[in-house]
């Protein structure tokens, strides 16, 4: 369903995304792992069409995202790191705003946003302005905005940052349902619990480049008996520095913190 | 880290930090700052080569106290200025500043923060007064051949009335915060902004019939009246200054304002530190869940029909944003503010009463006015979305469809405002039908190609990352807008010229060979009969504005086709 082929995307000297090629089929929840700056979000908005590759194709379905991006697009839900909302909306108004993006009609829309405000427990905030809810009110109505033309694909950057364990709880659920019923979910995250827990297949990209894809059982048996996704993935990408800090700031500790 | 070099590393932060903004925060910043420092010295120079040829030429007649009257003057003007800016300053440093949270939350002393908040204001308010009143000072000196010594005081008396306007500005934000939220706060001052501009541009419209009230040019007696000799001397306000420049003792006027500002900035501080206390200073401002009254679709179902859903729904929401953001619909007020002037003062200025050609002279009015109108909507319109242009782009809506929706939304409520203000003031001055209909049709045409060279140009030119309305489209962006305006002023201005002067200008004007090229086609222009000389006029107006509106708005469609965000 969504399929990546040597894609590359670069800006001036940087190459921010190195020859990726990724294969993520019907229905499953597809995790997005890496480092900050690795490449991960660059890649998402190369799948979404906001950005353009330097080099290589994107797929989503049958549609080439940089030949026929209108198609592309008409199958897929985006949500952003920063909930991208407007302010001056209500919630129902955003949801109504997003629903006459993708084309649905007025009736059909209205009778979504409804369901999707209820889904979301935002029914009582509907009517009030974007600006005064709080970062959760704001990630679950732009999770809301991006569902409400029913995608086949959903990319998602990062989306349980900033929900209290109630949302986050509701949104896994809601994305394994999705996932149940057909959707391809793309989904970036730091969180190694949530890939984990919930992901069929992850892929782990550092420096722009993938360097593990598989499922989580099959990363395991690369690494050492016991690992965990976290041991691989510090492995991996050398997070062992971390560790080094972290024993540091240990011993530091022991000795009461003294300069 | 004792105090000293704390303050010492929060300043050089402070500096650095916004230096950086200034060069690298702002595509091609480079350019930016070299472009200001021109600009700067161009305005600076202007002025003072303005000053020092007033100053020389107006000492004859005015003698030494009128000069010094006349930098009094010139200084009242600049310490309103200084307090105008330095009250939005005060505002955004003191409420919205970025690095507010994480300097109070540093082991630094609260009052160090503020002090801090306080000098950049005090910065900003010597920034004007160097740039505008220093000119002006600096022709003063040599004019009446001051020592060295005046220099100096002028400058310290400039630090000083810097510090005072900083001081006060604050205090003001402060006292007012204590009233009504920050929030509101924003509001307020969008409108002061606008009725500012409203009272500067009336009083630049007014100011020569107050100072020559019989229509005759008595400049100087006007001026040598308005100084004042009696009770109140426009002097006093350079007071220091001038007892300088006249070699007498200038330590007593100098130690008054300069205490004054101190004790002004002292007091403004403890109070800003009272308020941190109290939660009515910093970042305590929090958003309040907010209903508004009209709520429900965005869309419309007639919108749908005619323009589809797409373009419906940018449509819409652009026009929710411009009933209920402040900064939006003051775009508006702008070209309706400069209408109504504009009519007034050919209502009743002295030059065009009763002068023939007038009804002629209300279109060209419109016209200009609908340039105005245009642009102000058009040009942040697509900045405007800031980084929601993510939702946009994300959408499937060709970039063509988007531009177009930003063509109506801003086109709509910009000529539709101005049409039915025109409409009112024309007929409310009994104007004939026919210059009606004219005016109404000049407004619909001019706003179309304005609104379209605006939107096109804003798309070309945007930035998302801008906080302020006014900064949403690049510097480059806002330099080729005016350039790409005053071509289409200009065309428009021509054909009208030369489809309606010939009516009431004199024929002895054109008549000889003299006169250049304008002239000569006023020639020919006066050499059609009049019926014929309308509808060419009409009909180039028409294709003029609809090429403006269309071809623009096409050049920025292939570019946003590929904007990457």
């Amino acid at each position: 369903m969504i399929r990546l082929q040597n894609v590359t995307k670069r800006y001036g000297q940087l190459t921010a995304v190195d020859g990726v090629t990724l294969e993520v089929h019907r229905g499953e929840l597809f995790g997005f792992l890496g480092p900050n700056g690795a490449g991960k979000t660059t890649t998402i908005k190369m799948c979404t069409g906001l950005l353009r590759p330097s080099s290589g194709h994107v797929w989503i379905g049958p549609y080439d995202v940089v030949a026929d991006p209108l198609a592309a697009k008409a199958i897929v839900g985006y949500v952003p790191d920063q909930p991208l909302l407007y302010e001056k909306l209500t919630g129902s108004e955003f949801l109504d705003f997003m629903g006459g993006l993708w084309g649905i009609p007025p009736a059909e829309r209205q009778r979504k946003a409804k369901e999707l405000l209820e889904l979301f427990d935002l029914t009582g905030a509907s009517g009030d302005l974007c600006e005064g809810y709080s970062h959760g009110m704001k990630q679950k109505l732009a999770l809301a905005g991006a569902l409400i033309h029913d995608p086949q694909v959903l990319f998602l950057d990062e989306p349980t940052v900033g929900l209290d364990p109630r949302s986050a709880r509701l949104i896994k659920d809601l994305l394994r349902g999705l996932c149940q019923r057909g959707v391809t979910v793309f989904m970036s995250t730091h969180i190694m619990e949530i890939a984990e827990r919930m992901c069929d297949r992850v892929a782990i990209i550092d420096h722009g480049r993938i360097i593990a894809t598989g499922t989580v059982d099959e990363l395991r048996a690369h690494g050492g008996p016991g690992q965990s996704l976290e041991d691989i993935f510090l492995q991996l990408t050398g997070g062992e520095e971390d560790r080094e800090l972290i024993a540091f700031l240990g011993d530091r500790a022991d000795e009461g913190g003294r300069p | 880290m004792n105090r000293t070099m704390q303050l010492g590393v929060l300043i050089r932060g402070t500096v650095r930090n916004g230096w950086r903004r200034l060069l690298t925060g702002r595509p091609g910043g480079p350019v930016f700052a070299i472009a200001a420092a021109v600009g700067v010295v161009a305005v600076t120079g202007s002025l003072y080569g303005l000053s020092q040829y007033l100053m020389s030429n107006l000492g004859l007649v005015l003698g030494e106290a009128g000069l010094a009257a006349l930098l009094g003057m010139s200084f009242l003007g600049v310490v309103l200025f200084m307090l105008i800016t330095g009250v939005q300053l005060a505002f955004s440093s003191l409420f919205f500043a970025d690095d507010l949270a994480l300097l109070f939350a540093s082991p630094l002393p609260a009052s160090f923060v503020l002090g801090l908040k306080l000098g950049i204001v005090a910065a900003g308010s010597l920034g004007v007064f160097l740039l505008v009143a220093g000119p002006v000072t600096l022709a003063y000196l040599g004019a009446v051949h001051a020592g060295f010594a005046a220099y100096v005081v002028a400058l310290a008396y400039g630090i000083s009335l810097a510090l005072t306007a900083a001081g006060m500005a604050v205090s003001f934000n402060l006292a007012l915060a204590r009233l009504i939220p920050p929030r509101f706060m924003k509001r307020l001052y969008a409108v002061v902004g606008v009725l500012l501009f409203v009272v500067m541009y009336m009083g630049s419209q007014f100011l020569p019939d107050l100072l020559a009230p019989q229509g005759k040019t008595v400049l100087p007696t006007g001026i040598t009246g308005l100084l004042g000799q009696g009770f109140f001397n426009y002097s006093y306000l350079a007071w220091p200054i001038v007892q300088a420049s006249r070699g007498q003792a200038w330590w007593c006027p100098l130690l008054v304002v300069a205490g004054g500002a101190i004790v002004v900035a002292l007091s403004s501080a403890a109070l800003a530190r009272q308020g941190l206390y109290y939660g009515w200073t910093g970042f305590s401002e929090s958003q309040r869940r907010a209903r508004p009254r009209r709520g429900g679709a965005v869309g419309s179902g007639r919108a749908e029909t005619w323009f589809g859903p797409s373009q419906a729904a940018i449509i819409g929401k652009d026009w929710k944003y411009l009933r209920r953001d402040v900064q939006e619909w003051v775009q508006l007020l702008m070209p309706v503010v400069v209408l109504v002037v504009l009519t007034l003062r050919m209502i009743w200025g002295t030059r065009l009463q009763g002068a023939a050609g007038l009804d002629a002279v209300f279109v060209v009015v419109m016209v200009l006015v609908g340039v105005m109108a245009g642009g102000n909507l058009g040009l942040y319109s697509l900045g405007r979305e800031g980084h929601s242009i993510g939702i946009i782009r994300a959408a499937p809506v060709r970039g063509r469809s988007v531009l177009v929706a930003k063509f109506w939304a801003g086109y709509l409520p910009s000529m539709l405002s101005l049409a039915v203000f025109g409409a009112a003031v024309l007929a409310f001055m009994h104007k004939s039908f026919s210059v009606i209909a004219a005016a109404l049709a000049s407004i619909a045409l001019v706003s179309a190609g304005s609104t379209g060279i605006a939107i096109a140009i804003g798309a070309m030119f945007p930035r998302f990352d801008a906080k302020a309305l006014k900064q949403r489209v690049t510097t480059a962006g806002s330099l080729v807008y005016l350039a790409a305006e005053f071509v289409y002023g200009a065309l428009i201005a021509v054909v009208a010229a030369t489809s309606i002067l010939p009516d009431f200008l004199s024929a002895s004007l054109w008549q000889n060979d003299a006169g250049g090229f304008l002239l000569a086609v006023l020639r020919v222009s006066a050499a059609v009969p009049e019926g014929w000389r309308h509808l060419f006029g009409g009909l180039a107006l028409a294709v003029i504005c609809v090429l403006a509106a269309i071809l623009p708005l096409g050049l920025a469609a292939a570019r946003f086709e590929n904007l990457e965000v």
